[in-house]
């Protein structure tokens, strides 16, 4: 069943924003709408002399899946939170809807948002769960069962709104939270670690439902996530942040093979890209990487799956590019993950990873093997960590 | 060289619902080497792990190291050194402290030998520079180090890791995963090490013991179960993504040589591939459970004629070295793992295939492997009996 959020029975009912979107709810039911855009100009936050978020700028477009990705204390949560109005704003301008919302109240920005923890009220059962946030909005009582209704089929939880949360798995915890925020049809939805709670199997199958569901709804959102699969799997765009600051801004596919810096490099991609200093010792290893190096390079970076053992039939896999002369390596370690295998190898005194396919029967601990690289997916850093672009 | 031996180990909680088995006649050999316990949370790992380091009593069953019978052993009498997922250090000690507290206790060493061994190990870990610091001032990573080395240093001969690095984010787990991985080969210590993450199992075991409801279903090594799977359950808890398993029919088709295997979508009946009749022993009308791995399906959009059959791009997670390609089939949802220079668009046909070598066939009742993709035929009588 379709469902659209902005569908409203009654629009005049869908206050709590005092930007709600007028033009929107006159639209033929059967249409989607056009989705809210959210904005935000030099952003500021700090506490005491800590400056947690940068002065940053952002426009998360309508109907968008953003991803703020970074390390635990980069300004992701901070962010989120300045933009639901959960923490009080030092600086810059937080737009939703074309609408400044800066000082205004959470209550009063028509967004939802789901927390790590789900934030369930123990006490009361799924249904008084998803119920409670609507209250506000002077439905009349068959409206409201009807979005119940509504919100327990979208998120195939009809079967649980007798139950208490405490009787609920950690997925159908999770389901619920989604379910009370989207209940009230926000205009932006914005999400805080959503899976972190669940077990990595269920956090996976859990992702990509919830990325179709927004998909259905075109529903704006903003997703905080440490987690560079999690991000790269749902986002259509992803801003890295590092230190309060945005370092990259674009799609899962640019960021991951036009990073900006070698923090980016190396903070997506599972394994991480290896990355060695361009100076030193003129080991096979690093003349074999440097040889095509840019003057400025300091150092220089092989994503794993760069990295091809060579078969007598030439690079086993399938280069996309040219490769170069092949480097001695021995084995280390060989280490399946299913669907793939992680070598690590020794040239010299320098370790990197690479991961392949498949495995010959020849490539175990302690073998020597010869290993070519791909060209272009060597990539050269300057001494301030950014990356020389080609060409 | 230290074996641990666990022979038929039982654990029972008796209280007023009545009895519950948290681990159910686990037999178990380690021997010089890293076994990962594995497992859905309650399915036994840390129950099993807590028996043997003396933490938690054992209804019935034996736990012996070098042959010694320990069942009854006090846990400071069994030579194992156990890490938890906490860390357990003590916050009023300093690094070296913390590191030398047991040696003091349980060795008659000099303080000076006991400061050459702190050193040795705290050098090991990398954390030299902060055996005078406090505990509270330390990272995670330095943390997790400060309890590895508390726990290597009394040289154990039974060393017990309770998820260690699952309060680690994910760059630091993935490191601490290769030292730990290093260290264990290098000290050449019968570890166990209890995981729910199956990344981390896979890469880190010699061995891994796979646990579902108090139950041991399969040891082997990560390849060998992975490749081998001897249930549903284990096929479908080792690997990311999971196994796709899909309820077949096995009909005759136009090859007389040939078997297809068949399900319903919407309504109508649809071949996914074709097998030799020799190698699967199956017979036509044969109702088996069909296992394909997401990494042994390729895709092409759009259709092109030949082998496979029709589904629907739901969509496709990028994933840097991967697409994760979710695909429609009428009702049924199933994942292919393809090399991300292939990407087909949301909501288009494609069509897959699938090498018939790559196969699964689970029974369809009792769940147990007919056929892995590693080993053509575990036991071809398990087909036949499940024919009739």
């Amino acid at each position: 069943m379709p469902y659209n959020p902005s569908q409203s029975e009654q629009p005049a009912n869908h206050t709590g924003s005092p930007h709600s979107r007028a033009p929107a709810s006159e639209d033929d039911a059967s249409q989607s709408v056009e989705a809210t855009r959210v904005a935000l100009s030099a952003l500021t936050k700090r506490f005491d002399d800590v400056v947690a978020v940068d002065s940053i700028d952002l426009e998360v477009n309508p109907g968008e899946l953003l991803v703020l990705l970074g390390p635990s204390g980069c300004g992701k949560t901070t962010t989120l939170r300045m933009i639901a109005g959960l923490e009080a704003i030092s600086d810059g301008v937080v737009e939703i809807g074309g609408e400044d919302v800066t000082r205004t109240t959470p209550q009063e920005r028509d967004v939802a948002m789901v927390f790590q923890s789900y934030a369930l009220y123990p006490h009361k059962t799924v249904r008084e769960n998803i119920e409670f946030p609507l209250k506000k909005l002077s439905l009349t009582d068959d409206e409201m069962a009807e979005r119940v209704t509504e919100t327990a089929s979208l998120l195939d939880i009809d079967d649980l709104l007798g139950k208490q949360p405490s009787a609920l798995s950690g997925g159908q915890r999770q389901r619920v939270a989604v379910g009370r925020a989207l209940a009230r049809q926000p205009s932006v939805l914005l999400m805080d670690e959503p899976l972190s709670n669940l077990d990595a199997k269920l956090a996976v199958t859990t992702r990509s439902e919830l990325r179709d569901l927004q998909q259905r709804l075109g529903i704006t959102t903003v997703y905080v996530t440490h987690d560079q699969e999690e991000a790269m799997s749902i986002a259509d765009r992803i801003a890295v942040m590092n230190q309060g600051r945005i370092e990259q801004i674009g799609s899962p596919r640019e960021v991951y093979q036009e990073p900006r810096s070698e923090f980016i490099a190396t903070f997506l991609g599972d394994p991480s890209m290896n990355v060695f200093d361009a100076d030193g010792p003129a080991t096979p290893l690093r003349r074999t990487l440097t040889e095509t190096a840019p003057t400025a390079t300091a150092r220089v970076g092989i994503r794993p799956e760069g990295g091809y053992l060579l078969g007598d039939d030439g690079p086993i896999g399938t280069p996309a590019t040219a490769v170069t002369e092949a480097v001695q390596c021995t084995v280390t370690v060989v280490e399946p993950i299913g669907r793939a295998y992680e070598i690590t190898l020794r040239a010299g005194d320098q370790q990197f990873v690479i991961r392949t396919r498949t495995r010959p029967e020849w490539v175990e601990a302690d073998a020597d093997v010869q290993v070519v690289f791909g060209q272009s997916e060597i990539t050269f850093f300057d001494e301030t960590g950014r990356r020389i672009e080609d060409g | 060289m230290v074996e641990l031996k666990l022979e038929d180990v039982t654990k029972r909680y008796d209280d007023a619902q009545g009895t519950e088995t948290a681990v159910d006649g686990v037999s178990l050999v380690a021997e010089d080497e890293l076994v990962v316990l594995l497992g859905p949370s309650g399915c036994g790992k840390t129950t099993t792990l807590r028996m043997i380091a003396g933490l938690e009593s054992v209804t019935s069953g034996r736990i012996r190291i070098e042959g010694e019978d320990v069942t009854d052993r006090h846990p400071s009498d069994r030579s194992i050194a156990m890490v938890f997922q906490d860390y357990g250090l003590y916050r009023t000690m300093s690094v070296g402290e913390n590191i030398g507290y047991g040696l003091k206790h349980s060795t008659d060493l000099s303080a000076r030998e006991r400061r050459n061994k702190v050193d040795a190990m705290a050098a090991k870990f990398g954390i030299e520079d902060l055996l005078d610091r406090d505990v509270a001032e330390l990272s995670g990573g330095q943390k997790q180090r400060v309890a590895l080395g508390r726990a290597m240093v009394r040289e154990p001969d039974v060393f017990l890791l309770d998820e260690p690095l699952a309060s680690l984010d994910a760059k630091l787990r993935s490191e601490m995963r290769t030292e730990l991985q290093q260290l264990q080969a290098e000290m050449d210590i019968t570890t166990v090490y209890v995981t729910h993450d199956q990344k981390e199992a896979m890469t880190m075991a010699d061995r891994i013991a796979i646990l579902d409801d108090g139950v041991l279903q399969q040891s082997g090594s990560p390849e060998a179960v992975y490749r081998n799977p001897a249930s549903r359950f284990v096929a479908d808890f080792l690997g990311n993504p999971p196994m796709n398993q899909i309820e077949v029919v096995a009909a005759p088709c136009g090859d007389p040589d040939r078997l297809a295997l068949r399900c319903v979508v919407n309504g109508e009946s649809v071949t996914l591939l074709t097998v030799a009749r020799d190698d699967q022993s199956l017979s036509p009308g044969d109702e088996v459970v069909l296992g394909m791995r997401p990494e042994t399906l390729s895709v092409t959009s759009p259709p092109a004629e030949g082998p496979g059959f029709e589904a629907i791009v739901a969509m496709t997670e990028y994933q840097g070295n991967d697409n994760f390609v979710h695909l429609r089939l009428g009702e049924m949802e199933f994942t292919a793992v393809v090399p991300p220079s292939s990407q087909p668009a949301s909501g288009e046909p494609c069509r897959v295939t699938v090498d018939p070598q790559e196969i699964y066939l689970f029974d369809s009742e009792s769940g147990d492997a007919i056929r892995t993709a590693g080993e053509s035929m575990i036991d071809r009588t398990l087909a036949s009996e499940s024919s009739s």
